[in-house]
C-alpha cells in the first residue's frame, strides 16, 4: 500500500481540471502561430516589409493596430509574419536532432561494448555545456546564416535525444522478439532500424516536444543575439535586438514580437506537458 | 571521498585544455581575420599583411598555439587585439561585474524556488501544486531577452524604477549597484525558477511517499518537525546537484542579459570577442567560463556528499 502524503483537505480534481485547461491553451496558441507561419501572406493587414517613411515609430491607432517601427512598418503585419523563421527553424533543427539522435542511441544502446562507452562519454560532454555559449562561440566564428543556426541547434540537442533512446533500446534488446529477430537470422541494421524502434517511439515523440520546446528558445536566442538571420527578416528575436534602440520611445515595437514569442514558447512547452502526461499513462 | 574529489579535479584541467585547443581551431579554421576586424573593409592587403606580422598572426598555427599556451598558464595573458589593453585585469574586472549579476540571482531565486517547489510538492496535484507547476513550466520556457524586453518595458521605461541601461558608475556605492543590477537580474531568476522548484517539488513528493515519513506520521510526530527534520534533509538533494549545474546555465543567460542592457560583464564579452576574432581575449573568457562552470558541479555533488552520509563514507 502507498503511503500516501498527509493530506489537510481538499481533492485534486481541481487541479487536474486545470491541467487538461491548459493544454488546451497551449495546444491551441501552437495551431495559430503555427497558421500564420503558413498564411501570413494573406492574413497580415499590411506588407510586413513595406517601409513607410511618413509615419515611423507611431503608436498604436486604428490604422496600425500595434504601431509601427523605426521604418514605418506595420508591427501587427511582422510580428505575423514573425512566426515563420522560428517555425522553420526550431521543427527542422528538432528534427535533424531527432534522426541523429535515434540512430546515435539505437546503435549505441543495440551494440554496446567499446563504441557505446565512446559515444555515452561524448554525450555527458556535450549535454553538460550551456547551450548558448557554444552556439554563440561556433556561430560568430563560423558564419552566421540560418542554416548555421539549425546545425548547431540539432548537433546540440542530439545528444540529449541519444541518451533517451539508448536507455529505451536497452530495456527492448533484451526482450524475446529481439531473440527470435536474431535467430531467425536478421541483419543487426533490420533488427535495430524495423524491430526495435518502431517499440521505443513514445519516449522519442516525449522527447521531441521536449526538445521543440528548447529548440525554439534557443533559436530566438540565436536570432537575438543576431547570429542568425539577418534584417530585413521579421523574426521575433531579431526585432527586439533592432530595436530596443527605440525601447523609450516606441516600447510596443519590441513588447509585440516579445509577447508573440512568450506565447509561442509557453503554448509548446504546455502542449509537450500535455503529450508526456498522454503517453505516460 | 578524498580519492574521488582528487579523480574529479584532475579530470577539469585536461577537459580545459581541450576547451582552449577547440577555440583555437576554430577560430583559426574560420575566414574571419583578425587585421581585417581593426583595419575595417577599406585597408589594402599589404596593410592588412603588414598588421598580422606586427601581432604575430602570420605564424604558423601551432606555433602561435603553443606560444599562447605557454604564455597563458604562467599567468600572461597576452593583450587584447582589438582594444590593445592587457587581457587579464581587464577580463578579471568583467567576471566581478557578472559575479554580482549571478549571486544577486541566486540569492533571490534559491529560497524563493525551494519554497515554493515544496509547497507544491506537500500538495501534490492540488491547485496549490498544478498553479507553481504550470506557472513554473511557463517561466522556465521563456527565452531570457523576451521577460527581460518586456521587465524592461514595464519597470525601466513606464514606471521608470530603474534604469534600462546597468552601466554602475566607477564609484557607485552597494545601494546604487543593486538598484542596476536588479532588472537585469530578474530574467535569470524566472528561468531557474521553474528547473529548481520542479526539482524540489519531485523530492518532496517521493519521500513524503516513503516508509520513514509514514512511520514518523504514524507515530505521532507533529508534520512540522516531521517536514522540517525527516523529509527536507533526503529531498532536496537532487536539487542541490540541479543547482550547481543551473549555475553553468546562467553563464549562457549573462550572454542575453548582458547585451539586453549593455552591462560590461563576461557574457558580452565572450560574445564581444568571438564576433570581433579576438582571439586571446575568447580564449581567456572562454576558459573562465568553463572552470567556472565545472567547478560549480563539482561543489554541488560536494555539498550533497556533505549532506549524505551515505555517499561520504562510500569510496
Amino acid at each position: 500500500m502507498d503511503a500516501a502524503p498527509p493530506r489537510v483537505g481538499g481533492r485534486p480534481v481541481l487541479g487536474r481540471l486545470m491541467r487538461s485547461a491548459a493544454v488546451l491553451a497551449g495546444g491551441a496558441v501552437v495551431v495559430f502561430w503555427v497558421f500564420a507561419a503558413l498564411e501570413w501572406r494573406v492574413i497580415t493587414p499590411y506588407d510586413p516589409f513595406a517601409v513607410g517613411p511618413a509615419h515611423p515609430l507611431a503608436s498604436p491607432s486604428r490604422v496600425h493596430w500595434l504601431g509601427t517601427d523605426d521604418l514605418g512598418r506595420d508591427v501587427l503585419s511582422r510580428v505575423l509574419a514573425g512566426a515563420a523563421p522560428v517555425l522553420t527553424i526550431a521543427p527542422a533543427a528538432t528534427l535533424l536532432s531527432l534522426l541523429g539522435g535515434t540512430t546515435i542511441g539505437l546503435v549505441a544502446g543495440f551494440h554496446r561494448g567499446l563504441l557505446d562507452d565512446v559515444l555515452m562519454r561524448l554525450v555527458d560532454a556535450v549535454m553538460s555545456l550551456p547551450v548558448i555559449i557554444p552556439a554563440t562561440v561556433v556561430l560568430a566564428l563560423v558564419g552566421r546564416s540560418t542554416t548555421n543556426v539549425i546545425l548547431a541547434i540539432a548537433v546540440l540537442f542530439s545528444p540529449l535525444v541519444a541518451r533517451t533512446v539508448r536507455s529505451a533500446v536497452l530495456v527492448e534488446r533484451e526482450r524475446e522478439y529481439v531473440d527470435a529477430a536474431r535467430l531467425r537470422g536478421d541483419r543487426s541494421f533490420y533488427i535495430m532500424f524495423f524491430e526495435i524502434l518502431p517499440n521505443v517511439t513514445s519516449p522519442l515523440i516525449v522527447e521531441g516536444t521536449i526538445r521543440l520546446g528548447y529548440a525554439v528558445f534557443t533559436a530566438g536566442t540565436l536570432s537575438f543575439l543576431q547570429l542568425g538571420i539577418q534584417p530585413p527578416s521579421p523574426d521575433w528575436g531579431l526585432t527586439v535586438a533592432v530595436e530596443r534602440a527605440f525601447v523609450q520611445i516606441a516600447p510596443w515595437t519590441v513588447l509585440a514580437p516579445a509577447l508573440a514569442l512568450a506565447s509561442l514558447v509557453i503554448g509548446v512547452n504546455l502542449a509537450a506537458d500535455g503529450v508526456r502526461r498522454a503517453l505516460a499513462e | 571521498m578524498a580519492r574521488c574529489l582528487l579523480r574529479r579535479l584532475g579530470l577539469v584541467l585536461p577537459a580545459l585544455w581541450l576547451v582552449s585547443v577547440l577555440i583555437f581551431a576554430l577560430a583559426e579554421i574560420v575566414p574571419g581575420d583578425v587585421a581585417r576586424t581593426i583595419l575595417g573593409p577599406y585597408a589594402t592587403p599589404d596593410q592588412a599583411a603588414a598588421l598580422r606580422h606586427q601581432l604575430g598572426a602570420d605564424r604558423p598555427v601551432p606555433v602561435r598555439y603553443a606560444a599562447w599556451l605557454g604564455s597563458f598558464v604562467i599567468g600572461r595573458w597576452g593583450d587584447s587585439m582589438v582594444l590593445h589593453r592587457p587581457v587579464r585585469p581587464f577580463v578579471l574586472a568583467r567576471l566581478r561585474n557578472s559575479l554580482a549579476l549571478a549571486v544577486i540571482a541566486l540569492v533571490c531565486v534559491i529560497p524563493i524556488s525551494l519554497g515554493l517547489g515544496i509547497v507544491a510538492g506537500l500538495n501534490e496535484d492540488r491547485l496549490v501544486d498544478t498553479a507553481i507547476s504550470l506557472i513554473g513550466l511557463s517561466l522556465t520556457a521563456i527565452p531570457e531577452f523576451v521577460s527581460g524586453v518586456i521587465v524592461l518595458v514595464v519597470f525601466g521605461v513606464q514606471l521608470g524604477w530603474f534604469p534600462i541601461i546597468a552601466q554602475p558608475p566607477a564609484g557607485a556605492g552597494l545601494v546604487e549597484r543593486l538598484h542596476d543590477l536588479l532588472l537585469p537580474s530578474i530574467p535569470l531568476m524566472l528561468v531557474l525558477f521553474g528547473y529548481i522548484a520542479r526539482m524540489a517539488r519531485a523530492g518532496m513528493v517521493e519521500v513524503m511517499a516513503s516508509d520513514y515519513i509514514r512511520t514518523a506520521v504514524l507515530k505521532g510526530l507533529p508534520l512540522r518537525y516531521v517536514i522540517l527534520r525527516h523529509a527536507l534533509r533526503n529531498a532536496l538533494l537532487p536539487t542541490i546537484t540541479v543547482i550547481g549545474s543551473q549555475v553553468g546555465w546562467l553563464v549562457g543567460g549573462l550572454v542575453v542579459v548582458e547585451t539586453l542592457f549593455t552591462y560590461p560583464g563576461l557574457g558580452k564579452l565572450i560574445y564581444d570577442s568571438a564576433v570581433g576574432h579576438d582571439v586571446p581575449v575568447l580564449e581567456a573568457t572562454a576558459l573562465l567560463v568553463a572552470a567556472i562552470f565545472m567547478l560549480s558541479n563539482l561543489t554541488a555533488d560536494l555539498l550533497v556528499a556533505l549532506l549524505n552520509p551515505r555517499i561520504r563514507y562510500s569510496d
